[in-house]
């Protein structure tokens, strides 16, 4: 047999054996059920993986002109990279803060269909000297920290909901609570609308 | 050479459209996939765990198509499903193997791993000599590329999901093939 027998024989055994694939005929019907939410750790994992490998690819891509370009109406490239080491560092320190059984000694102001916006900006002023290379190095080892979370807590940290220092009108009564595994996902979403984004302003892939 | 899958061309125009709702076209969608992501999951692990990992990659494909970004141009010949599908296969199996991985080292007194039954789709396998061959001779990254390549999952998907060039994901492909075909000719020798 030489080496093309071997690739034809192979698509051939190939095609033969996605055929006999047993595959679950209710799977689709009870993930719409479900509206996509029947999470586990492989899911988070999978999730957080993704986004880790987006950024960086994007940390290739990027060079100074195309860093300082302008991303929104205030913020460049860089300013919105350096924004998601800031909540990537934050999404880390609560997951790890609730894991420990700590309480939160502050809270962050975030106004429903605008934001956090003082918290933005004072962290983003905190890494006004940070270099690219630092921010997406903040974000490779935050989000490889949560990562690491996502297989490592137990079910009753990871899928139970808990109390988070986001509150929509500064009042601690008001706290956010939300499981840590939608936390999590949460991170992915958020990183994501910025990575479009800024993938589209780059004309990049 | 590709397995020759019906086209998920017409299905994103429909949705590009909106003439099919998320829903109804993920489900046609999974219809036309559900093989596919099948047959590389089980390759890999245990019908139990394939089906379990089948669920995840299913689940995170449902989340993204809800809100899925279609190009302003839809190129027929393009598959970003397929290639979605199989960089997700990719990572939620990473994923499984290092959940396993801390089940073991957290299990020290587990006395080794208890084989799983062998399914009627795993005795399938075995007749398929090539395959076979192939399962035993090659590196998990050079059967993820022989699979992928067999699928019709173009180099450029598989070269970012491994995080190789695409350079690699040919010599990996041409290794791959080489390798099965040394099996074949000398059974037993070491690979």
């Amino acid at each position: 047999m030489n080496e093309l027998d071997v690739e034809r024989t192979l698509n051939d055994e190939w095609q033969a054996l996605v055929e006999a694939a047993r595959t679950n005929p209710d799977l689709a019907a009870a993930t719409v059920d479900a509206r996509g939410n029947r999470i586990t750790r492989p899911v988070l994992w999978a999730e957080l993986e993704d986004v880790r490998l987006a950024f960086a690819e994007l940390h290739a891509a990027l060079d100074d002109t195309a860093a300082a370009t302008l991303a929104t109406t205030r913020w460049s490239v860089r300013d919105v990279v350096v924004h998601l080491a800031s909540w990537a560092t934050e999404f880390s320190r609560q997951i790890e803060t609730v894991a420990a059984g700590a309480a939160f000694d502050y809270l962050i102001t975030f106004t429903p269909r605008i934001g956090p916006t003082a918290w933005n900006a004072r962290e983003l002023d905190r890494r006004r000297s940070m270099s690219l290379d630092d921010a997406f190095r903040e974000i490779d080892i935050a989000t490889g920290r949560i990562e690491e979370l996502a297989l490592s807590l137990p079910d009753d940290l990871l899928f139970t909901a808990a109390e988070l220092p986001q509150t929509p009108d500064g009042r601690p009564e008001n706290r956010w609570r939300t499981r840590l595994a939608d936390l999590m996902l949460m991170k992915c979403w958020h990183d994501r609308y910025h990575l479009d984004r800024i993938r589209d302003l780059l004309l990049l892939e | 050479m590709t397995v020759p899958l019906a086209s998920e061309h017409p299905i994103l125009q429909a949705r590009a459209s909106g003439e099919v709702s998320a829903d109804v076209s993920f489900e046609q969608l999974y219809d036309l996939y559900k093989r596919p992501v099948y047959a590389w999951l089980s390759l890999r692990l245990t019908s139990t765990d394939a089906d379990d990992l089948a669920q995840d990659v299913w689940t995170i494909f449902y989340r993204r198509w809800q809100a899925w970004r279609f190009p302003a141009e839809l190129v027929p010949e393009a598959k970003p499903v397929l290639s979605f599908l199989y960089r997700t296969c990719h990572l939620t199996l990473a994923a499984f193997r290092r959940l396993q991985e801390r089940d073991r080292a957290g299990d020290l007194e587990q006395a080794g791993e208890v084989a799983a039954p062998i399914g009627s789709w795993q005795r399938d396998l075995e007749v398929r000599q090539c395959l076979t061959a192939a399962k035993e001779a090659c590196s998990p990254d050079e059967l993820a590329i022989l699979i992928a390549k067999l699928t019709g999952v173009s180099a450029r998907t598989i070269a970012r999901a491994l995080g190789v060039t695409e350079s690699a994901v040919d010599h990996g492909y041409r290794r791959a093939i080489a390798k099965t075909r040394a099996v074949l000719s000398n059974p037993g020798a070491p690979s």
